[in-house]
């Protein structure tokens, strides 16, 4: 059964959103229920810090044995972080991706899109395990 | 590619779409993401007659030579359905084969996943490829875009009428056996046949339709829309410096 944490936003993507301790900057990965779908990860290709995104426009790519899928930004706002670790080991997004596994902080540009975004018991109804 | 991922940018709520082809000269496509620097020296390839293309979608290299060429583009749904939609398209290519006199299966479950970086594509068939007597004969590949999923592949009839192991750089890159379609087999081989491209293309357009019912649209025009998106598309499918990117 996919781990879905009470304290996140989910996209209909299947991406969280975290907060981190600096105030208006979000965590983003995939949840733990798309690594487990998407089979084991093998190539992320992730913007630089310093990019920007408007909601769902797509922000990288991730290839699961020859399936690539885009990856959206779940929010407007500016990459201030991008975890280079997935260069060298992509297997992170599928051991821990709420934690080690995750992909780019974002400082959000526009607060009220965070409105919009599914809660977890949402979350939870869109894959089944409600 | 351009071709094949203008029709995934065009697909229409509630169609699917399939799309067959063949190559006019000998063409080497690299996967999205793989690793090729070093591994292909491009001059010795141009001096082959041999074209090179970057995929849109994942996985290794193929060369596209005496083969058939298949397009899906179909709603995609969730992270779920791709390894779905991988097992139903591979399942028609099957009952296709079946029909021409050929039995395959599908490859069980790898012990590990090859990186985009590990070889050739026809040279270790991963979970879920059409393989007959252990060998790849339909090699795959996706790309998911929002909604909608790209799935095209290749199917081998014969032999490429060029052999690259003498350009290819064995290296980190690949291991000597891991040519473009090193231990891959072909529909010749199999002894199907004598059948021509048309027959083949049409079993698997029934097969493709019987698999997944609905409508299907099988693209051998494209849309006034399509065809733009196409030719905006072909530059970049063009550029060497895209696709010598990695």
């Amino acid at each position: 059964m996919a781990r879905i944490p009470d304290d996140l936003f989910y996209t209909e993507e299947h991406e969280y959103l975290k907060a981190t301790d600096e105030e208006g900057v979000y965590q983003v990965g995939v949840t733990d229920y798309a690594q487990g779908e998407l089979g084991d990860i093998v190539f992320l290709e992730l913007p630089a810090a310093g990019d920007s995104f408007s909601h769902m426009e797509t922000f990288g790519t991730i290839e699961a044995v020859k399936a690539v899928s885009d990856l959206y930004a779940p929010v407007s706002g500016e990459v201030v972080a991008v975890n280079d670790a997935l260069e060298d080991d992509p297997s992170l997004v599928n051991s821990d991706p709420y934690g080690a596994g995750w992909m780019v902080r974002m400082r959000v540009s526009d607060p009220s899109e965070l409105d919009a975004l599914m809660s977890p018991d949402a979350y939870r109804e869109l894959v089944g395990e409600d | 590619m351009a071709v094949d991922e203008a029709l995934a940018r065009h697909r229409l709520e509630g169609e699917a779409t399939l799309r067959i082809y063949r190559w006019v000269r000998p063409s080497l496509s690299f996967g999205r993401n793989q690793a090729v620097e070093g591994r292909y020296d491009p001059h010795a390839l141009r001096s082959l007659g041999v074209e090179v293309v970057r995929r849109p979608t994942g996985g290794r290299e193929v060369l596209h030579d005496r083969e058939l060429t298949y397009a899906v583009v179909l709603p995609a749904g969730s992270p779920g359905s791709p390894r779905g939609i991988y097992r139903a398209v591979n399942g028609a290519l099957l009952d296709a084969l079946r029909a021409l006199g050929v039995r395959g299966e599908i490859a069980a479950p790898a012990h590990r996943t090859p990186p985009p970086d590990a070889g050739a594509c026809f040279g270790d068939p991963a979970a879920g490829e059409v393989v007959v007597q252990g060998r790849k004969l339909v090699g795959s590949a996706q790309l998911r875009m929002g909604r909608t999923l790209l799935q095209h592949g290749s199917l081998l009839l014969d032999r490429p009428s060029v052999d690259l192991g003498a350009v290819v750089s064995v290296g980190a890159a690949g291991s000597p056996r891991s040519g473009p379609l090193a231990s891959g087999t072909t529909l010749r081989e199999l002894g199907a046949g004598p059948v021509s491209f048309v027959e083949i293309a049409s079993t698997v357009e029934a097969a493709v339709a019987a698999t997944f019912g609905g409508r299907w649209r099988v693209a051998e025009a494209l849309t006034p829309e399509e065809a733009a998106t196409a030719d905006e598309l072909e530059p970049r499918y063009l550029d060497p410096l895209r696709t010598w990117r990695r």
